[in-house]
């Protein structure tokens, strides 16, 4: 039994306006798994339904072996399925430790301890507890929103395009924790924007339009002209559906 | 028993021509108006002074007829709804509402302190009905009655044109989404203007009906609750954008209005004038219950926009 | 004019409670409360009641209350509160979960204003009421500033209790929650924050410093059921001025508004007079409120401390 499993999901923002079109996945434990697509595809709403801050219209969401369908996002992260959203991702007007001590507000007492685990995975923040998140560079907020999203010591981490807006020389580093943050246990689904972070994974799925298109084993799943399109343009396919 | 009947409807009928006012302004452009008695007691005053004699104690004395002061107040009114909508319609939603609001208190302020235009506290007396003087006043009451209903009509004939015209259906875009209309080329700004205008015109005709019925207006005629949120309550009861509906809302809340004062006659004396303050309770609840039960009132349409104004 | 600075800063520091518990609201509950300025008056009238069953216990050396007067004051805001939370329960959360817009919740909130008065009303009556008959000497001060025994304790409650609400708001979990969900809501959902909780606390403290407020007039003026109407336009233009949902922006906005409005008017009236104009200025402070509101409006709408979200 996998660790998170959805099954036939739609999903959407309005009444009949539905933007995930009956979407299986699942996630096992201790994976790294990638969700990868155009522009448009579904794949923030996607998260955002699983997290459960947008209820689904029908399908089934099952996280260790419990329904959690229409479970609201205070429940799901007691749960141990903790998301970060890929803006709108910090608290900016709270200090860095305020942020954090947020990540951990189902918890009981002192965070002392979680945070200084955190530390460990981003040391930057250490030095910067006092400052307000709002007043970060777009790295270091990053940093912040990730740090906020493992307080909780999560089995699963639901990473929206965590290298978004950043650097390129930010871009590896992100990368880097997110790998340390997998080999820590964490199982994670990681919406890649790029190349380089579709290769940490060893399971993919493509979603386009709100549909699963393609699936299976990342090394395999890069060879494929759809997935070629999403990095490399749309000159090689002759129903060019990609960008 | 008739009289108190004449009463009603012609009371009712005034409501019903505010109602319609508050109509244009909010059912069909959108705009919260939470001070919309300022030209309720724009129109009153103004007619007042426009028709009233002679008096040492106030400006006025134009001895004007009645007609004079139903056109002045409609037209005094449209006048500072004109200039106030230069700042006010630049600000949103609830900033908006709170401006009116506090025009509209600091118009009361202005009326019971200035006494040299508006007598102050002591209000103004002896307010004309038209023909009294020729057939006496029992008579000049039922024709009262029948101005009252032609007005009435003809306000509510006046604002159904406008509404099913061009000029309405961009103020009924501009109540769904003020950011697509804009988009779609129209001067949205002119719009609301224009309704705010049109609505306050209308506001003064109410005023002066009122005025000219009770033969005597003071500041306290036009409380918040009697000038703009009895009015709000019954367009919110009647059904918003709903014209015949409002004016049936009108009738409806006025009519429980006058109801309760029947009941309240007959409660012992001490009790009388805590009684006007059941009323105002009961006019609190029933707007609650109305927004949280049947937001669209009882004609409004089903897809009440409870989502409109932000 | 000293005189007159000084008499805003005291009003201002009234109005500055009452600016706080609006701009919370505006910002968590994302409505104007138009409740405010009646619940304002309720905390008033409560403590009146409660002052009323207690017992003499003497009043604090050269102050016009005694320690009747602090206990009637928390039950009084504890009372207010839990109306509020009522209607929180009946009224305005399932306006919120209906999807209600923030003008359908500000009319909502005059409704609820209405209740209050009318039941003060009702209860009370409107004859004009005090906490005490007792006249305090002003003490005189350099600059031809005169001022009142309880007139310290009022700024100084008032400023004890924005304290109180500052380290509520940063230092406590709950406190930092609330920051949090008026940062970003979702996201505090995320994190497992329980927005219900939220609203509840949001209402107490805002409802609280309401009350307080209203009594600290009750001492500083008197009890009227129209009190707190009367207030309700200078506190909503304290927040405009000093930015909506900005905290610091509520306290400065109640100082400047009390103070312009003292100032203005007192300056505007002498002038008048010089000039032989019968004119009664005090009667204009809201207006001078609208103008300064206004004003801001149209050269810094998101207001002083405000960041234009």
């Amino acid at each position: 039994m996998s660790l998170l499993e959805i099954e036939n999901l739609s999903a959407g923002y309005g009444p009949e306006v539905d933007v995930l079109h009956g979407i299986s996945l699942d996630l096992n434990e201790g994976e790294l798994l990638a969700v990868v697509g155009p522009n448009g595809a579904g794949k923030t709403t996607l998260l955002r339904t699983v997290s459960g801050v947008l209820h689904p219209s029908s399908g089934r969401i099952t996280l260790k072996e419990k329904d959690i369908t229409n479970y609201g996002p205070e429940e799901i992260i007691k749960m141990g399925l903790s998301f970060v959203p890929q803006d709108q991702h910090i608290f900016p007007s709270l200090t860095v430790k305020e942020n954090l001590e947020m990540g951990a507000y189902t918890l009981k007492g002192d965070q002392g301890e979680r945070m200084e685990e955190i530390f460990s995975i981003f040391p930057q923040l250490q030095s910067r507890l006092g400052q307000q998140a709002g007043s970060m560079s777009g790295g270091q907020q990053q940093m912040v929103a990730v740090g906020r999203g493992l307080m909780i010591q999560p089995e699963i981490l639901l990473l929206d395009e965590p290298t978004a807006g950043l650097q390129p020389s930010l871009v590896k580093m992100m990368l880097d924790k997110v790998r340390e943050i997998n080999k820590l246990g964490v199982s994670v689904l990681l919406v890649a924007q790029t190349l380089e972070a579709l290769e940490l994974s060893e399971r993919a799925y493509l979603l386009s339009a709100g549909e699963i298109v393609l699936s299976g084993k990342t090394e395999e799943l890069i060879e494929e002209d759809k997935v070629q399109d999403l990095y490399f343009g749309s000159s090689r396919t002759e129903e060019g559906e990609g960008r | 028993m008739l009289s108190y009947l004449i009463s009603y409807v012609i009371m009712a009928s005034t409501y019903g021509v505010a109602a319609l006012a508050l109509n244009i302004q909010w059912g069909f452009t959108g705009l919260m108006n939470f001070g919309i008695g300022a030209f309720y007691i724009i129109g009153a005053y103004t007619s007042a002074i426009l028709t009233t004699p002679q008096s040492a104690e106030y400006v006025g004395g134009f001895g004007l007829p009645f007609i004079v002061g139903l056109i002045g107040a409609a037209a005094v009114s449209a006048f500072v709804a004109y200039l106030l909508a230069f700042p006010a319609l630049r600000l949103k939603g609830g900033f908006f509402a709170i401006s009116m609001l506090v025009i509209s208190e600091t118009i009361r302020i202005i009326v019971k302190n200035e006494g040299w235009l508006t007598n102050g506290v002591w209000g103004i007396r002896g307010i004309p009905k038209p023909v009294r003087a020729i057939v006496g006043s029992d008579i000049s009451e039922y024709i009262y009655l029948a101005i009252a209903l032609v007005l009435l009509g003809g306000v509510y004939w006046l604002v159904e044109r406008g509404v099913r015209s061009p000029w309405g259906r961009v103020l009924s875009a501009i109540k769904e989404d003020s950011d697509t209309a804009a988009m779609s080329g129209k001067d949205v700004w002119h719009y609301k203007m224009q309704s705010m205008v049109f609505g306050a015109a209308v506001m003064g005709v109410a005023g002066s009906l009122y005025a000219h019925y009770t033969g005597f207006i003071s500041p306290e005629s036009f409380t918040p609750l009697m000038a703009t949120f009895i009015v709000w309550l019954m367009i919110l009861l009647g059904g918003t954008g709903n014209n015949k509906g409002v004016v049936l809302g009108a009738f409806v809340v006025w009519g429980v209005w006058i109801g309760s004062e029947f009941l309240i006659d007959f409660l012992p004396s001490a009790m009388v004038t805590k009684a006007g303050f059941v009323r105002m309770l009961l006019m609190g609840i029933l707007l609650d219950a109305i927004l949280l039960l049947r937001p669209q009132g009882l004609f409004g349409k089903e897809k009440e926009i409870s989502t409109i104004g932000d | 004019m000293a005189d007159l600075f000084v008499n805003g800063i005291i009003l201002g520091s009234i109005i500055t409670l009452g600016a706080i518990g609006v701009t919370l609201i505006a910002d968590i509950l994302n409505f104007f409360n138009f409740a405010h300025g009646d619940m304002f008056s309720f905390g008033a009238y409560m403590t009146l009641f409660f002052l009323g069953i207690f017992p003499n216990w003497g009043t604090f050396p050269g102050l016009t209350f005694g320690p009747a007067m602090i206990v009637a004051a928390l039950l009084a805001m504890g009372i207010t509160a839990a109306f509020a939370l009522f209607f929180d329960r009946i009224l305005f959360k399932p306006l919120r979960e209906r999807g209600a817009s923030s003008l359908f919740l500000a009319l909502s909130a005059l409704g609820v204003a209405f209740i209050f008065r009318s039941i003060i009303r009702l209860v009370w009556g409107p004859q004009v009421q005090y906490y005490s008959r007792a006249l305090q000497m002003a003490k005189r001060f350099p600059m031809g500033i005169t001022i009142k025994p309880d007139e310290f304790f009022i700024v100084g409650a008032a400023f004890f209790l924005v304290l109180v609400v500052y380290l509520f708001l940063k230092r406590t979990k709950m406190g930092k929650a609330m920051r949090a969900a008026s940062d970003n809501e979702t996201l505090a959902r995320v994190t497992g924050i329980d927005t219900e909780k939220v609203v509840i606390w949001t209402w107490i403290i805002a409802v609280s410093l309401t009350a307080a407020a209203g009594i600290l007039y009750g001492i500083e003026v008197q009890l009227r059921p129209i009190m707190g109407w009367n207030i309700l336009i200078p506190i909503f233009v304290a927040v405009i001025v000093g930015g909506v949902g900005n905290l610091w922006g509520a306290l400065v906005g109640g100082m400047i508004i009390g103070v312009a409005q003292e100032l203005l008017t007192g300056v505007l009236q002498n002038m008048f007079n010089a000039m032989n104009v019968d004119v009664l200025m005090s009667a204009y402070k809201p207006a001078v409120a609208f103008v300064l509101m206004i004003i801001v409006l149209l050269v810094r709408p998101e207001g002083i401390f405000g960041t234009g979200e």
